[in-house]
């Protein structure tokens, strides 16, 4: 029955381009913005995976770094220090403003270094220094590359003049960037020497980042301490919250096309068959054969269309970066078992109205007419 | 319910059959009192004008209809008083049906055609298949095996139906108006090929048909009129064709 399935289903190429490409563009609507959401976690994240910490830490109760803003005493990084098991500590300044460049304007996340900073700076430069320097500043590349900016150019941020001395990679998301500058021109220009925003810690050899925070949590008052990994999950969560409801509608109308689509397709397939249904019924064949056969026919195309949808994210994830672009595509795990589970009920759903016909077929009509 | 003695070696009994459509002012009697037997191999021919119940009392036959006064039973069993969940199964395995229009899969090859049957069955697919081929090579069509439907003559088609037929065995082929969509040439050899195959495996043939021309194959020929059987003709002669 399943060679039937597939036969019938391989016999109108017409009707199996339309349920396969619906199917695949509903789905692919629902795995691309899984995907576009899940790079911008990715990017979201990525100077808190590459920071070289072990541990945040920062003012109580804020537990993320872009949506919320964190303000700690100068004096606590002497007193994290004494914790034990804390190796280093490294405080950075942290705010959100333009970097501007003549008439371009980019978005940054802008991280105040201490100088000589082992850790919390670009992780990968590709060309200029590593640190900023004095009245530096390192920008992205593929920013930069965008806005004409060259190394040596000057750019302006919150009014005050910057040398641009390094190029990163990695640190530009779809909105915005990364740049580094000293702790020192942060301070001058905020105004803000007796405060930093976070402190960086690194743990001592065979430490393990959950017990060091808890400890800091405790020896320290008002502060929150985290492991990167909760912290960056923490950061994942304040994007999960914005795109929760575009993702669900988004969601929803894939699912509703392509179950609009499969529906009827197999419907309009199984009522082009049906004397050859009921046929079946008379030599013997019983129902349960038959609803399996648009069952497994049902869910043979969605199969194609997922595969056919997922081959192109993929494609996808490959070739936008490619005409340079700072949209990062991901496809998730989760998502990969959301959609496969979408598409399943799309194929049952779509085989129901079809195995009611089907029921209500009187084999006799084989011996009647047309 | 009507019991009938077991007779030995007869394939197929019915006994005073009737069956009425609607109730009331509408009510219809399209077969009214039938009695019937049929030995193993023999090929009983049933003809009649339209609307006289052929189809009716076919159906009936082939266990798709329950009559509704009457008894059929097949080799000892009473079929007509079985649950209808049983019946599927009594007609995949008894029976073989051969249709006007061929009824074949549209999607499926010639061999497809006939081991899906088998496979309902519950034949291995490998198995149905080796007997869908061997029966289809009997048939002549060992040249045709991997043709679609489409491809094939109406000779070919009916052929291919009537290997369909017969791949499960059955005790009983039920055809109707089998010549209807063949020309008079071809439809005489190929009720004649059926007619060969069923004597040489002893399995009874059941034609509903309004075609004189194959009134030869028949050994018995009875005329329906009205829902009744009004005379019988006894092919008495064996031929051989
Ligand atoms: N499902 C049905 N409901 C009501 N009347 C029917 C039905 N099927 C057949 N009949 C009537 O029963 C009679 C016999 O029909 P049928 O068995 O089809 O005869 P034939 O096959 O010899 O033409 C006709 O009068 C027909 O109108
Ligand atoms: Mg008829």
């Amino acid at each position: 029955m399943i060679r039937l399935a597939f036969r019938n289903l391989f016999q109108n190429k017409i009707r199996l381009v339309i349920s396969v490409g619906g199917v695949a563009l509903a789905l692919l609507l629902i795995l691309s913005l899984d995907a576009i959401f899940t790079g911008v976690e990715r990017q979201v994240t990525a100077y808190i995976e590459h920071s070289g910490a072990d541990v945040w830490v920062s003012q109580a109760d804020v537990r993320n770094m872009h949506m919320a803003s964190s303000s700690l005493p100068d004096s606590i990084t002497r007193k994290v220090k004494y914790v034990p098991g804390v190796a280093s500590v490294i405080p950075i300044h942290y705010l959100t403003n333009n970097v501007v460049a003549g008439d371009e304007r980019n978005l940054a996340y802008i991280i105040g270094l201490p100088e000589n900073a082992e850790f919390g700076g670009p992780w990968v430069i590709s060309s200029g220094q590593n640190l900023p320097g004095d009245k530096g500043v390192i920008l992205n590349r593929n920013i930069a590359e965008k806005s004409g900016i060259a190394l040596g150019d000057e750019v302006e941020i919150l009014g005050d003049e910057f040398k641009v001395t390094g190029f990163s990679e990695g640190t530009a998301s779809l909105v915005n960037s990364v740049a580094f500058i000293s702790m020192d021109d942060f301070e001058e220009m905020r105004g803000s020497y007796d405060t930093v925003s976070f402190l960086l810690v690194k743990v001592s050899d065979g430490e393990s980042p959950e017990v060091v925070a808890a400890r800091i949590e405790t020896q320290v008052r008002d502060v929150t301490a985290q492991t990167r990994t909760d912290f960056a999950t923490q950061e994942r969560q304040v994007i999960k919250d914005m795109s929760t409801d575009l993702i669900t509608i988004m969601n929803l109308i894939g699912f509703l096309i392509g179950l609009a689509v499969m529906a009827l397709t197999v419907y309009t397939s199984t009522l082009s068959r049906r004397r050859e249904y009921g046929m079946l019924k008379a030599l013997g064949a019983r129902n349960t054969d038959l609803y399996l056969t648009v069952l497994a026919q049902a869910i043979l195309s969605v199969v194609l269309g997922f595969l056919f949808g997922l081959v192109i994210t993929l494609l996808l994830t490959v070739v936008i970066p490619v005409f340079g672009s700072n949209l990062l595509l991901e496809v998730s795990s989760t998502s990969l078992l959301k959609v496969g589970s979408v598409s399943l009920v799309i194929a049952a759903l779509s085989a129901m109205l079809p195995i009611r016909q089907i029921a209500g077929l009187d084999p006799v009509m084989v011996f009647r007419g047309r | 319910m009507t019991i009938i003695p077991q007779v030995q070696g007869e394939t197929l009994q019915i006994a005073h059959i009737t069956k009425r459509y609607g109730s009331g002012a509408t009510e219809v009697t399209a077969v009214h009192d039938v009695s019937l037997t049929v030995s193993p191999g023999e090929v009983v021919l049933i003809m009649g004008p339209s609307g006289s119940g052929k189809t009716t009392l076919l159906s009936m036959l082939g266990a798709l209809l329950k009559p509704t006064e009457g008894a059929i039973q097949l080799n000892g069993t009473t079929i007509s008083a079985l649950a209808e969940n049983r019946l599927p199964d009594i007609r995949l395995k008894q029976f073989g049906f051969i249709f006007q229009d061929f009824n074949l899969l549209s999607a499926l090859t010639a061999l497809g055609n006939v081991a899906i049957v088998a496979e309902l069955a519950g034949s291995k697919p490998g198995v149905a298949r080796r007997k869908a081929a061997s029966i289809l090579t009997e048939l002549g069509l060992g040249e045709r095996l991997n043709f679609l439907p489409e491809k094939l003559s109406g000779g070919e088609k009916q052929r291919v139906a009537i290997a369909r037929a017969l791949v499960n065995d059955p005790a009983l082929i039920l055809a109707d108006e089998p010549t209807a969509n063949l020309d008079s040439k071809i439809g005489h050899e190929i009720m004649r090929l059926l007619r060969n195959i069923a004597k040489k495996q002893g399995r009874s043939v059941v034609i509903v048909s309004h075609d004189q021309r194959i009134k030869d194959i028949a050994d018995r020929v009875l005329w329906l009129e009205d829902g009744e059987f009004k005379e019988t003709v006894t092919m008495a002669v064996e031929r051989e064709f």
